[in-house]
């Protein structure tokens, strides 16, 4: 069981609002909720929650718009936000969402998810340790369980990205730009296809870890072996 | 109106008349200066009058020829004023000029004759341009037709015209010109071969199929340029009536495409909207399973719940293969990326561990919409679990030059040659084909085919997506 926390539910959904409420009480959790972007931004900041719920469907001045505003005065609070269209959700990422389900979500995924964002603390230092899987940022090597994994440099650079955010979605825009420094790849190179490559070298190397794919939306590194699709 | 006979008569009585007036000049004129020795000069100035008698045409100047000819040989060939012929110069003389007369006033006459019909039939054809031009660009196809019709039969000097336009035996529209009982009596019995002659029967039709008939009354046995004309004219009447009937089935068409559009965006919105109420019942019954553990119908409530949620999902897009609304982003994607995301998509149904995936290295990337192909591949592999008995399917992958192909297939029953005929026909009662065909208008949509292969065992869905040969990805 995981610790409880205090979650904020946004959604102008009665029904939705009420199931999540009663499943995030039901796993321990308190919720709070809101029911309009200005609700949410308003009890965001008086009532500072562990975690915010996002209903991308939100009418109104919209949820990319609620995400702007608590974003401008809280940049670490993790939000998550629930399906909406995929491109929504990829949008919301690059906003600055830190996490999302898409529909049609699974109770237990969306509890995952909320779990690890909130767990989730960036590392800071030379080498990221993610499951059996080490990332030496400085001598830009990477091994797999001790062994050396070889990489070309956009892969290394593209597995950086990965293992600084463990079990968090990348969108192909969020990857160029840890990439290449830009939201665009330069001509000819193209993201997803090195991914793919990154995914065979993992799979080569006998990697536990592996590189999910969020359909529609991007790609979840995942440590360790329960997760490979 | 009956104008050009009248014209005609004019044209012998004026020809006549010239041609006894000269003839009458020149005798007097020509008679103090008779002699042996001017037979020649005179025979030549004696050949004005038959000439100018070819304005009556080619027989009247003929016999004006003759009729010269024997005034030159009564007044001008001795014996004078008189039929005989004394000498046997004179008899050449005479000889000469009768052929000359008669042989040049023919061919004047005839020249006349052909530059009057050159005339006419230039008439015919402005008629007949206007009435085509006419015709192309009516709105209104029937009063073009008539007033075409109208016009061509004062031009041609018809005493009746009738133009019936027939669809599937039931008349469409009539054109009438002058006295048109005769031909319009005719026509509807369906015109053809009559023993009356002034009637000529001219078939109206499009390139595939008769439309009606022109029945002409012509008053006389119809000229065969004019039948031409009038066969031209029934023809360009064929073609106008076939252009008003493709613009009008353009029109409908694209009015069904609107509606076709606006019935995707309805099912769109109904799909979006009940996606939420869906999520609702899914979070209910979760929560539900939380506080009362040991119900297995909330796992049921759950599973039909995703379940209506797919059938939705599967019509919202049906209806936008069957209109035509698809819209394709193209972008680079790995096929293997394009497998897994698949799988991923399909969330459960059926469960990647389900699913043997074959992905050779090496595989290409491919410029297709990778919501499009996911949402095909996941139809694929959700109609290869349902058929095959343990619910499982295999995915396999083959690359060609310019080609990869997919294959979705399981191990259920066998289809025959008819079954997979009508694999991807819109479903009647068999949801499955629903998925199928979605599948197959996406895949169609990024420039691929998708179809069945025969097997020994089971159904093998191959879809085969073109390789582009654009620059690949930097190795770096």
């Amino acid at each position: 069981m995981t610790a409880a926390r205090r979650v904020l539910v946004v959604s102008d959904e009665p029904g939705i609002l009420r199931a999540l409420e009663a499943i995030l009480v039901a796993h321990g959790h308190a919720a709070e909720t809101a029911a309009t972007a200005e609700c949410a931004v308003e009890a965001t900041a008086a009532a500072r929650p562990d975690a915010v719920l996002l209903d991308l469907a939100l009418g109104g001045v919209g949820a990319l718009e609620a995400l702007r505003r608590i974003r401008s005065f809280d940049a670490a609070l993790p939000v998550l936000v629930i399906g909406g269209a995929e491109a929504l959700e990829a949008e919301a990422l690059e906003r600055g969402a830190d996490e999302h389900v898409s529909y049609p979500w699974a109770v237990s995924q969306l509890l995952e998810r909320l779990d690890s964002m909130v767990r989730d603390v960036p590392t800071k230092g030379a080498v990221l340790a993610r499951g059996d899987v080490e990332v030496d940022i400085v001598g830009r090597h990477a091994r797999v369980g001790g062994r050396e994994l070889a990489l070309t440099p956009t892969q290394f650079d593209l597995l950086v990205c990965f293992a600084a955010r463990p079990n968090r979605t990348l969108t192909p825009r969020m990857l160029t730009a840890g990439v290449w420094g830009r939201p665009d790849a330069p001509a000819g190179a193209n993201v997803r296809v090195f991914v793919s490559q990154l995914r065979r070298r993992l799979e080569l190397g006998r990697a536990a870890a592996s590189i999910a794919i969020e359909p529609g939306v991007g790609y979840r590194f995942v440590p360790g072996a329960a997760n490979a699709a | 109106m009956r104008q050009v006979p009248l014209e005609a008569e004019y044209r012998l009585l004026l020809g006549l008349a010239g041609w006894v007036f000269l003839l009458v000049v020149a005798i007097v004129v020509l008679l103090p200066f008779r002699s042996e020795a001017n037979v020649g000069a005179i025979a030549l100035a004696m050949l004005l009058p038959p000439l100018v008698a070819t304005g009556a045409g080619p027989y009247p100047a003929a016999v004006a020829a003759l009729v010269s000819g024997l005034a030159f040989n009564v007044f001008f060939t001795k014996p004078y004023n008189s039929p005989r012929i004394a000498s046997s110069a004179s008899v050449a003389a005479f000889v000469v000029y009768l052929v000359i007369a008669v042989i040049a006033a023919v061919i004047v006459a005839r020249l006349r004759e052909s530059r009057a019909v050159a005339a006419r039939e230039a008439a015919d054809a402005a008629v007949l341009e206007a009435a085509a031009t006419s015709l192309a660009g009516a709105a209104d196809v029937a009063a073009a037709v008539r007033d075409g019709l109208v016009r061509v039969a004062e031009a041609f000097d018809l005493r009746g015209a009738c133009l019936l336009v027939t669809a599937d035996g039931v008349e469409r529209f009539g054109a009438f010109a002058g006295d048109s009982a005769t031909a319009e009596r005719h026509a509807r019995s369906g015109g053809g071969p009559t023993r009356n002659e002034r009637l000529a029967t001219f078939q109206v039709a499009t390139l595939s199929a008769p439309l009606g008939v022109l029945v002409t009354d012509s008053g006389q046995r119809l000229d065969p340029d004019r039948a031409r004309g009038l066969a031209s004219f029934a023809a360009v009447v064929g073609l106008a009536v076939e252009r008003a009937d493709l613009v009008r089935e353009r029109a409908a068409l694209r009015a069904a495409e609107q509606r076709g559009h606006r019935r995707t965006r309805l099912f769109e919105g109904v799909g979006h909207d009940l996606r939420t109420p869906l999520t609702a019942i899914k979070a209910e019954a979760a929560t539900l399973r939380v506080k009362e553990a040991g119900h297995p119908e909330l796992d049921a409530i759950e599973a039909q719940a995703d379940r209506l949620a797919r059938m939705v999902e599967d019509l919202v897009d049906l209806s936008r293969v069957e209109t035509g609304s698809v819209e394709v982003r193209r972008e680079r994607v790995p096929v293997d990326d394009l497998v897994l995301e698949a799988l991923a998509a399909a969330a459960g149904d059926p469960p990647a561990d389900r699913v043997d995936v074959d992905l050779p290295p090496g595989l290409p990337a491919l410029d297709v919409d990778p919501a499009l192909m996911r949402r095909a591949l996941v139809c694929l592999l959700r109609n290869a679990a349902s058929r095959d008995p343990g619910g499982r399917a295999g995915v396999s992958i083959a690359r060609s030059a310019d080609a990869v192909e997919i294959r979705v297939a399981d191990r259920g029953a066998a289809l025959d040659e008819a079954e997979r005929a009508h694999a991807f026909d819109p479903p009647a009662g068999r949801p499955a084909n629903v998925g199928l065909a979605v599948a197959r208008g996406f895949v169609a949509a990024n420039g691929g085919t998708l179809r069945v292969v025969p097997a020994d065992e089971g159904a093998v869905f191959s879809v085969q997506l073109p390789v582009s040969h654009t620059p690949a990805a930097v190795r770096t």
